[in-house]
């Protein structure tokens, strides 16, 4: 395996790691603040909402909380999801390239979401959507991590990764074609680019709490994933029950990405750039990653979300596209790391 | 190849210029042409519409189109139906009418007209290519007297701005006849100041700032989901609402301009009227 990717050591422990969770934390505050303050080309600056506040209190606290607050709070809330998944994904898979984009979870959870909503399944009700992406990316994460088992080679699970995205991208088109409302098909843009445009908090209340459920089920593997950097069977030595801790990370990832997708649509590349940028920074523990990376996903996400609004096009820019620019030079880098520590 | 075209050549030659006799067989290629042909053309003698117009959440005479065949727009099924007369739109494809032309079928093109002149227009120069100038001038009349007692319900008074919402914030701007209409009945169509030319969208803040005093929603198929649909049920919005309710009017009507455009004036009216008189009391 990639040892200069995974290599374990002593340092970066107590202080330095309370003090990276710090400055990420504030970075997090700090971007959801000017998130909040963040409208359609820059408009809603601090000045033109005080002005607002001043003259129309109540259109000012609509403007607020019904549209600004659910896009901040989803952008945090999704982000620190996808980061979270990635680390767990790496850590538990010992794949520096596993991430819910690149394993096909996300894309399976759309198509899961897009079945429920445009067909009125159970009422198309505002907590049916998600739970369509929980089940949706369910079937992707147990495919894969059932398979991961017998892919020794890094790059086997990403090509399988590849079939199910390709798979579910298909079907989501299909079912976005053959759904009633004549707007689905154009709608596509949504799901396989993802935005947080316009959502509410009705959204908030239904996607949020499947995140947290997910959070936890995550959460519960740490321990496991510093034991797995030294091998499967001396993980089962130390005491670990792997089948058990994998059907903790079908379930995290199910929940939370399910969730997340389902609200947001597919946002790509998160979970692999995140983990990556802060690995070197937590002394290479997966344990450790997993807070911090959960706080980086939350604050890269804010920050690609404030430059869609910003960026002038005539329709707003989909937040996937940015991640997509962001992650895919990650991904070459890290293909050729592999293929360096491979030969 | 030659010989078709010869014996189609020979055809035309026999049977003379197609203006001179009143069309029979006459097909109908775009929603709005076809909404136009079916309120003037003579009974029996249309064949055929557009598979749109049969639906009725996207056409308002989809009513008069039980035992038509339907078409999509393409030459090969219209040549199949043997037409004397086709009508086109400005969204029929271009390849399609290339063909019927180069084949010697009449073709007639209808635009979507942008004034009160251009509905006058359009209509007289449909009416006259059907051979039906009586029923295109009777139709003009009720529309002109409709739009009269429009003017005189309104009488000079002002009620104050109006947003016009379709999914996904698409709104009316100017210039459009939907426009003009408003300004007739005393309504600031508030999407001229946010800029969006004769259609476009605005972004759900944006709705909130300019606070239009009236908002109409189209409803387009509202109980299909989408996420286009969503954005005029979103809470924001409800909720800027409060107390104002809004007005739904049928996209449909608000397409192609004519006697729809004036159902969708009085409507409006209706609705404005109603709550001036609740606020009153």
């Amino acid at each position: 395996m990639s040892s200069a990717i995974f290599k374990v050591n002593s340092t970066g422990r107590g202080r330095p790691q309370a003090i990276l969770l710090s400055v990420l934390a504030v970075m997090v505050v700090v971007l959801s603040v000017v998130s909040l303050f963040t409208g359609r080309l820059g408009f809603g600056g601090i000045a033109d909402l005080l002005t607002l506040r001043a003259a129309d209190p109540e259109t000012f606290r609509i403007l607020l909380i019904e549209i600004r607050l659910p896009r901040t709070f989803l952008a945090l809330t999704v982000g620190a999801t996808l980061g979270l998944s990635g680390a767990v994904l790496q850590g538990l898979l010992r794949n520096p390239l596993a991430e819910p984009f690149i394993l096909g979870a996300s894309s399976s959870a759309a198509l899961g979401a897009v079945i429920v909503f445009y067909f009125g399944i159970a009422g198309g009700s505002a907590l049916a959507t998600p739970l369509g992406g929980v089940a949706g990316a369910m079937v992707a994460t147990a495919l894969l991590l059932s398979l991961g088992g017998r892919m020794q080679e890094p790059l086997t699970l990403i090509l399988a990764g590849v079939a199910i995205n390709a798979l579910a991208a298909a079907l989501t088109s299909l079912a976005l074609n053959l759904a009633p409302s004549p707007y689905a098909a154009l709608e596509i843009v949504f799901w396989i680019l993802g935005s947080f445009a316009d959502r509410s908090l009705e959204h908030v209340v239904f996607a949020v709490p499947l995140m947290v459920i997910g959070w936890v089920l995550l959460f519960s593997t740490w321990r496991c994933l510093d034991a797995l950097t030294l091998g499967e069977d001396a993980a089962a030595s130390l005491g670990f029950n792997l089948a058990a801790i994998k059907i903790r990370a079908i379930l995290g990832c199910a929940f939370a990405v399910g969730a997340a997708v389902a609200t947001t649509g597919v946002i790509s590349f998160v979970g692999l750039v995140v983990p990556h940028i802060l690995r070197p920074l937590v002394g290479y523990r997966p344990s450790r990653l997993l807070p911090s990376s959960m706080l980086g996903g939350a604050a890269l996400m804010l920050a690609a979300d404030i430059g869609v609004r910003l960026i002038d096009t005539q329709l707003e820019l989909k937040i996937g596209v940015l991640t997509a620019l962001i992650g895919t030079p990650f991904f070459f880098h890290l293909l050729l790391v592999i293929r360096r520590s491979g030969s | 190849m030659n010989m078709t075209r010869l014996f189609i050549l020979s055809f035309m030659l026999i049977s003379g210029p197609a203006d001179a006799v009143v069309p029979r067989r006459i097909v109908s290629m775009n929603l709005c042409a076809d909404q136009m042909v079916l309120q003037l053309a003579a009974p029996d003698t249309v064949v055929s519409v557009s598979f749109l117009t049969a639906d009725p959440e996207e056409s308002p005479v989809a009513h008069l189109t039980e035992g038509l065949n339907l078409n999509a727009g393409q030459a090969e099924e219209v040549v199949a139906l043997d037409p004397d007369l086709i009508v086109t739109g400005r969204y029929t494809t271009t390849a399609a009418k290339i063909l019927l032309r180069s084949l010697d079928y009449p073709v007639i093109e209808v635009d979507v007209p942008l004034t009160f002149a251009a509905v006058r227009a359009t209509y007289l120069a449909l009416g006259a290519a059907l051979g039906r100038t009586s029923q295109a001038e009777q139709l003009l009349d009720t529309l002109d007297r409709r739009f009269a007692a429009l003017d005189r319900r309104v009488g000079g008074s002002r009620f104050g701005s109006m947003l016009i919402l379709d999914a996904n914030g698409f709104t009316v701007g100017r210039p459009s006849l939907v426009d003009q209409v408003l300004s007739r009945i005393g309504l600031i169509n508030i999407a001229v100041q946010l800029d969006v030319g004769d259609f476009g969208q605005v972004t759900m803040e944006a709705v909130l700032i300019a606070k239009p005093d009236h908002l109409v929603r189209m409803a387009y198929r509202t109980n299909a989901p989408s996420l286009a649909n969503l954005t005029l049920s979103h809470p924001a919005l409800v909720k800027y609402l409060g107390t104002k309710e809004t007005i739904s009017v049928p996209q449909s009507w608000l397409n192609c301009g004519g006697p729809y455009l004036a159902s969708a004036a009085e409507k409006v009216l209706d609705a404005i009227e109603v709550r001036q008189q609740a606020s009153e009391q």
